[in-house]
C-alpha cells in the first residue's frame, strides 16, 4: 500500500510539473484575477464559458486550469472591492466595508496586500483540508448504501436551498425547477425516455454545458447588457475612473506592507480561514456568505472591533480568508460524495463529467493519479496566485476599467461558440439560449441559479437512489429509514429548517 | 378592482406560472402514457417534482401577500426588450457564422455592436474599429487554433 502511495505521488509530482499543467494553471490563475477584478464578471462566468474549451485538454491540464480561475477570482474580487468600492465578484462584497475605508485613508497598498495575504492563507488551510479530509470520507461513503445516500441528497439539497441567500423559499422552489430540468432524458433506472416532448436530442437529457453557461453567464450577460442599455454602468465606471486616478497617482513609498502588519491580522485570517472552510464544506453555502459571516465572528472577537467598518485590516483579512477558504472545502462533498459544496464546485464536477470522470467516493480510487496530480496542483496554484497578484496588482486594477460595452459581445460570442464547439450540436445553442432567457427571468425575480444548477446536477443521482432503495424496501416508504445513517441525515436536515426558520424569525 | 391590482406582485405572477406548470406536469405523469418500469417506474420521481412544484407555487402566492403593492411586471418593457435585442444577436450572428464563417460574421457582429454602444461612433470610429479587430482576433485565434470549431464549409471565411 505504502509503495502505491509513493508510485503515485511520484507520478503525480511529475505530472503536476509538465511545462503544459504549470503553463495552464498559470493561465487559470492570470484568467481568474482579471475575471474576478471586473465588476460583472466572476470566476463562475469564466469556468462556464470554458468549459466547452478545457474539454479539449488532457484531465490534470483542464483541472489545473479551472482551480486556477477559482482561486485567482477569489482574490481578483478585492482588487476592485478596495480600489473602487465595486466588489468585483459576490464573494468580495463584505470587503468593500473596510477595504474601501481603508483606501481612502491612504492605506491601498496595506489593504490590497492584507487582502491577498489573508486570501492566501484561507486557501492553503482550505485546500489541505480538502487533501486530508476527501480521502477518508470518500472510503466512508462507499460504505453507503442508496438509503444512506437518498438521506445525504436530501440533506444536501435542504441546505442548498435554505442557505441561499435572500429568499430561502425562492431556494427552494429553484431546487425543484433543477430537479424537473435534471429529470428530461432517460430514466436513470429503466432507461426509458421522458419530458422530451419528441425531441429525440434531449433523449440523454438537457445538455449539461448550455445549461450551466446559460444559468450563470447568459442570464449575468443580458443583466449587464441591460444595464450598458441604460447608462448605469457607463455613469458607474466613469466614477470608478476618477477613483483609479487617484489610486495611480498615490505615493506607494508612504504606504507599505510588513509582516509584522500580516501578523496583527493573522488572529482575524485564520478566524475567516476556520468560518470559510466550515462554511465551504456545506453544500450550497457560497463564498458570500463565508465572507460575511467572517466578517461578523472577527469584529465580535477583535480587541479593535471599534475600528470595524473605518478601514480596519483586519475587517480585509477575515472576509477574504473566509470567502478564499472556501475554494478548497466546497470540493471536498463533490469529491466524497459527488455533490457539488458550490456553484463553481458544481461547474468542475460538470468538468470532470466531461473528461469521463464521475465525481464520487469511487472517483478517489479509480483515477488516483489524476486526483493526486490535482491535489499537488491545488497547493502550487496558490503560490502562483500569491506570485501574479502581488506583482500585477496595479495591472489588474487597470483591466478591471474595461468597459462593459466591449466585455459583453465577446463573453456573448464565446458562450455561444464554445457551447457549440463543445458537441458540435446546434440543439445546443438552443438550450444554451432559452437557459439565459430563464436563468434571466428567474434571477430578475429573487431566485437564485446555485441551487438549481446544484439540483440540476445531483438530481439524476437522487432518483437513483430514492427508487433503488425503494426497490431494495419492496415499495416499503419506511425502508428509508431504515439505517441509523440516513436518518442522522433526516435529523440534521430537519434541525437545520428549524434553525434557519428561528434565525429568521429573529431578524424579523 | 384597484384592490385587486394591488395584490398581484411579480412574485405572485411568477408563482401562478407555477403552479400551471406544476399542475400540467402532474397531471401528465398520473393521465399521461409512461412507460412501466421496475418498482415505482419512470413517471414517479418527476410527478413529485412535479407535485412539489405545485405545492411550492401555492404557498409562494400566499408568502407574497406580504409584499402587496410591489411591482405586479414579472419583466418590464425595457427589460423584455435588453433580452431580445441579445438572445436576438445571438440567434442571428448563430444563422450567419454557419454561411458566412468565422472571421467575417465575427467582425460584422462586434462593429454592429460597438456602433450601437458608441456615443458619434463616426467621430469615435478608432473605438470601434480597434476592438472589434482584437475581438475578432481573439475569437478566432481561440476557435480555429486552440479548440479547432468545425463549422459546415462556409461561404467566406
Amino acid at each position: 500500500m505504502e509503495l502505491e502511495l509513493a508510485e503515485l505521488l511520484s507520478y503525480a509530482l511529475r505530472e503536476a510539473f509538465t511545462p503544459g499543467v504549470l503553463m495552464y494553471s498559470a493561465l487559470g490563475v492570470l484568467i481568474g484575477i482579471t475575471v474576478g477584478a471586473i465588476p460583472g464578471l466572476s470566476g463562475d462566468i469564466a469556468i462556464a464559458i470554458l468549459l466547452p474549451i478545457v474539454f479539449a485538454l488532457s484531465p490534470t491540464r483542464a483541472l489545473g486550469m479551472l482551480i486556477g480561475i477559482y482561486k485567482g477570482s477569489m482574490f481578483g474580487g478585492s482588487i476592485s472591492a478596495i480600489s473602487f468600492g465595486v466588489p468585483g465578484t459576490a464573494a468580495a462584497a463584505a470587503t468593500v466595508e473596510d477595504g474601501y475605508k481603508a483606501k481612502q485613508k491612504g492605506e491601498p497598498k496595506r489593504a490590497l496586500l492584507t487582502a491577498l495575504y489573508s486570501s492566501v492563507t484561507g486557501d492553503v488551510i482550505s485546500s489541505l483540508f480538502l487533501i486530508f479530509l476527501a480521502l477518508p470520507m470518500a472510503r466512508l461513503a462507499l460504505r453507503f448504501g442508496p438509503v444512506e445516500f437518498f438521506a445525504l441528497y436530501v440533506f444536501s439539497l435542504m441546505i442548498i436551498a435554505l442557505l441561499t441567500r435572500g429568499n430561502a423559499f425562492k431556494g427552494l422552489i429553484a431546487a425543484v425547477i433543477g430537479l424537473i430540468f435534471g429529470a428530461v432524458g432517460m430514466d436513470p433506472v429503466a432507461g426509458s425516455t421522458r419530458l422530451t416532448f419528441g425531441i429525440s436530442q434531449l433523449r440523454g437529457g438537457l445538455p449539461l454545458v448550455p445549461v450551466l453557461v446559460g444559468m450563470f453567464a447568459i442570464s449575468e450577460l443580458v443583466i449587464q447588457f441591460k444595464k450598458e442599455i441604460d447608462k448605469l454602468a457607463a455613469e458607474k465606471r466613469r466614477d470608478m475612473g476618477e477613483s483609479a486616478e487617484s489610486f495611480e497617482a498615490y505615493d506607494p513609498g508612504k504606504d507599505r506592507m510588513s509582516f509584522k502588519i500580516y501578523l496583527s491580522t493573522l488572529k482575524a485570517t485564520l478566524i475567516g480561514s476556520s468560518m470559510g472552510t466550515f462554511i465551504g464544506a456545506l453544500p450550497g453555502a457560497g463564498s458570500s456568505l463565508a465572507g460575511f459571516v467572517s466578517y461578523g465572528i472577527a469584529r465580535r472577537f477583535s480587541k479593535h472591533s471599534r475600528q470595524f467598518g473605518e478601514g480596519s485590516l483586519e475587517g480585509v483579512a477575515a472576509p477574504e480568508a473566509g470567502n478564499s477558504a472556501t475554494c478548497g472545502s466546497s470540493l471536498v462533498p463533490l469529491f466524497a460524495f459527488g455533490i457539488p459544496g458550490s456553484a463553481t464546485a458544481a461547474l468542475i464536477g460538470a468538468a470532470l463529467i466531461m473528461q469521463g470522470i464521475n465525481p464520487g467516493p469511487r472517483m478517489m480510487v479509480e483515477n488516483a493519479p489524476i486526483m493526486y496530480t490535482f491535489f499537488i496542483t491545488l497547493m502550487y496554484a496558490s503560490i502562483m496566485n500569491l506570485g501574479f497578484s502581488r506583482g500585477l496588482i496595479p495591472i489588474y486594477a487597470k483591466l478591471s476599467m474595461i468597459k462593459g460595452k466591449y466585455l459583453i459581445p465577446v463573453v456573448f460570442i464565446l458562450a455561444i461558440l464554445g457551447t457549440y464547439a463543445s458537441r458540435n450540436s446546434v440543439m445546443d445553442v438552443w438550450v444554451l439560449l432559452i437557459m439565459g432567457m430563464i436563468g434571466y427571468l428567474l434571477r430578475k425575480n429573487g431566485y437564485p441559479m446555485g441551487p438549481l444548477v446544484l439540483a440540476f446536477i445531483i438530481g439524476p443521482g437522487a432518483e437513483r437512489a430514492l427508487r433503488q432503495a425503494l426497490l431494495l424496501g419492496r415499495g416499503n416508504p419506511l425502508h428509508l429509514l431504515s439505517s441509523p445513517i440516513a436518518i442522522g441525515f433526516y435529523v440534521a436536515a430537519v434541525l437545520f429548517i428549524v434553525l434557519v426558520s428561528l434565525t429568521f424569525k429573529e431578524k424579523g | 378592482m384597484k384592490q385587486l391590482y394591488r395584490y398581484i406582485t411579480s412574485d405572485r405572477v411568477l408563482a401562478f406560472v407555477f403552479v400551471i406548470f406544476g399542475l400540467m406536469g402532474y397531471f401528465d405523469t398520473v393521465f399521461g402514457e409512461w412507460r412501466a418500469g421496475p418498482g415505482f417506474g419512470a413517471k414517479f420521481f418527476p410527478q413529485i417534482t412535479f407535485l412539489a412544484l405545485l405545492i411550492c407555487g401555492i404557498i409562494m402566492m400566499f408568502i407574497g401577500s406580504k409584499e402587496a403593492g410591489k411591482a405586479s411586471e414579472i419583466i418590464s418593457l425595457n427589460e423584455l426588450k435588453a433580452l431580445l435585442i441579445l438572445v436576438g444577436m445571438g440567434v442571428l450572428y448563430f444563422i450567419v457564422v454557419r454561411s458566412l464563417g468565422l472571421v467575417v460574421s465575427s467582425l460584422l457582429y462586434f462593429l454592429t455592436v460597438f456602433t450601437i454602444f458608441t456615443v458619434q461612433p463616426l467621430r469615435n470610429y478608432k473605438m470601434i474599429l480597434i476592438p472589434a479587430i482584437i475581438s475578432t482576433a481573439v475569437v478566432w485565434l481561440l476557435f480555429t487554433q486552440l479548440v479547432q470549431l468545425l463549422l459546415p464549409n462556409p461561404l467566406l471565411f
